[in-house]
């Protein structure tokens, strides 16, 4: 195990890995940028050292200052988080160069699922069944017209580098995907510095379900189970449950059986998301892997008792996974509530500013995972995640129930934020019913949903 | 803790750089330490220290002179006196690991230097009172 661990990243996850690592016996030094001086994981840490300015590119993106830090802390390991450096297998690389050890995939293994589109061929390989797609990374218009005449509209243009939305249209022409190239390569350059686009084939009506998998270094991986992701507005996620409705027990040991063969045979390893589309027939098609913890990982930690970002850290340690499929038993229903800086009156525009009363709701499975406190200044710099309430339940309904109540008695004053529109979510038909799709946030539009909420 | 971000929101993607403590410090205006005008120069990053000869203690320096060095693995970060003045105590030892934002070296106006009485050799309590290092 390692004897220090330089958390290199803010807010909640910080706070979250500072956990694993106080469970762990390990010490912990969170890296901080000077616009979260006052953060909670800088006062709980072990110690905390200042990287840089409140621009993320200085700070929390700088592979050099992060790595400085760590030395010069003597920390051995760096926990990127999510997001910020999390992905970047240069940066893993570079951290290896210099003795210490990236917590989640080696570099090697970052670089063989770095691009969407060959990691898309390469689970195929092993058995997992894609959308389909254009053959290999656009060459140019001409090139992307064909494959989307092949494919039939409407296509989905995705940036081979990176997720989040970020550089990804839909189009439903030949017409359409011409004029949208160009702002897509951009976008995908500004964001990722890879402009390289492939495209799919587009699912009207589908649903986001993945699949969490651990694989230690010696090839023994389990899977958790899945989690279903379809409320989301613009391609991000507000709200993630587990067991999905939309497929029955048997189909779901399916998916995450196969999920986590195909990554075994295609050696990776660590913890990781393989997310897939759904569509109504039950059919599920792989989409993307994320190499890293991910934002909604509580969920699964409330079904399965397992300690995700402990066994993230032990993996990267290089320690056996100390458990099989059999031990994972998957009980009950979760939900996952992320509370953003978000006004869903105004465009779900960011705010920022001081939190002015912070309640946290409690009783039998209510978790919040938050780094919010009375007095604390949001700043501007930085995503808008204030937290996440997750609620267990033996049943949807009964995890529904105490959602309810844990909604109602959650208090942050001082700032605005996205609270509404999960008590609509759960005021929603469509939503108790299970029956949610990653579009129908946006085709019927949140001011109209919100506003159908607060009429029932 | 400072007045409201508010005005903010709107902007999320755009960054804007603070200075080093959050307090919003007029970067012009020296810091108050026991009463004595006082400035300091801090470091630019996150990695090791290394004074320059032109860092000596009681030489003349320009505001933007080079003073020191910070080595960020292997880059080097000047260190800048903030304002034209006399070297006055360094706060951290040669080879030291310093963090973004720290108080490596005082830096006294010229006129202050004599009705100081001593070169503010009296320790680095000034916190957050410091002016932003610049990177070179």
């Amino acid at each position: 195990m390692f004897r220090k661990i330089l958390i290199a990243n803010r807010g909640e996850i910080a706070l979250r890995i500072l956990r694993a690592c106080r469970t762990l016996g390990v010490e912990a030094v969170v890296a901080y940028s000077e616009a979260d001086r006052e953060s909670l994981p800088v006062q709980l840490a072990d110690e905390a050292i200042c990287i840089g300015p409140a621009d993320a590119k200085r700070s929390y993106l700088s592979a050099p200052a992060v790595i400085s830090a760590a030395i010069v802390t003597g920390c051995d390991a760096i926990h990127p988080g999510y997001g910020f450096l999390s992905e970047d297998e240069g940066f893993a690389e570079v951290v290896r160069a210099h003795d210490l050890v990236f917590i989640g995939p080696p570099p090697s293994v970052l670089e063989r699922f770095a691009s969407k589109e060959s990691t898309r061929r390469l689970l195929a390989g092993h058995g997992l069944p894609t959308i389909p797609g254009s053959n290999g990374i656009l060459r140019d218009d001409a090139h992307a017209l064909a494959e989307g005449d092949r494919i039939g509209y409407p296509v989905l243009i995705k940036p081979a580098a990176g997720g989040g939305g970020k550089g990804m249209r839909m189009v439903r022409t030949p017409r359409e995907l011409e004029a949208s190239l160009n702002v897509c390569r951009s976008e995908a350059r500004a964001a990722f510095g890879d402009d390289s686009l492939y495209l799919e084939r587009w699912l009207d009506e589908n649903r986001h379900v993945e699949v969490q998998i651990a694989v230690d270094r010696y090839g023994h991986g389990i899977h958790l189970g899945e989690r279903d992701c379809s409320v989301q507005r613009r391609h991000q996620k507000i709200l993630e449950e587990a067991p999905t409705p939309a497929l029955s027990e048997s189909a779901r040991t399916e998916l995450c059986e196969r999920a986590v063969r195909a990554v075994v045979a295609a050696g990776y390893e660590n913890v990781g998301t393989l997310e897939f589309l759904v569509d109504n027939a039950g059919n599920f098609y792989f989409i993307e892997i994320n190499c890293r913890i991910q934002v909604e990982h509580p969920v699964t930690e409330m079904l399965t008792g397992v300690d995700l970002v402990v066994t993230q850290i032990r993996i990267a340690a290089g320690e056996p996974l100390g458990f099989s499929q059999a031990d994972v038993a998957i009980r009950g229903h979760a939900i996952e509530f992320r509370i953003n800086a978000e006004d869903p009156d105004r465009e779900f525009r960011p705010s920022a500013g001081v939190v002015e009363r912070y309640l946290a709701p409690g009783g039998p499975g209510i978790r919040m995972d938050s780094h919010l406190y009375p007095g604390y200044e949001v700043p501007p710099y930085y995503d808008s995640l204030l937290g996440k309430l997750i609620v267990w339940g033996a049943t949807r309904d009964a995890a529904i129930a105490r959602a309810r109540a844990a909604l109602d008695e959650l208090v942050v004053d001082g700032i605005v934020t996205n609270i509404a529109i999960h008590k609509a979510l759960l005021a929603s038909d469509v939503f108790l019913d299970g029956k949610f799709t990653t579009n129908l946030l946006d085709r019927v539009g949140s001011a109209a949903f919100l506003a159908a909420a607060a009429r029932s | 803790m400072s007045a409201g971000n508010q005005t903010n929101g709107s902007t999320p993607a755009g960054l804007v750089p603070v200075g080093p403590g959050a307090e919003g410090l007029e970067a012009s205006a020296p810091a108050e330490d026991d009463g004595l005008p006082r400035t300091v120069a801090t470091s630019p990053a996150v990695g090791v220290y290394q004074p320059r000869a032109e860092g000596r203690i009681g030489n003349r320096v320009r505001a933007g002179d080079r003073i020191g060095v910070v080595d960020m693995l292997g880059i080097p970060q000047e260190v800048v006196a903030p304002i034209d003045g006399i070297v006055g105590a360094s706060l951290v030892e040669p080879g030291q690991a310093v963090e973004y934002g720290q108080e490596l070296v005082v830096i006294e106006p010229p006129d202050e230097r004599g009705s100081a009485g001593g070169s503010g050799g009296s320790g680095a309590s000034g916190g957050r009172a410091t002016r932003p290092g610049r990177e070179a």
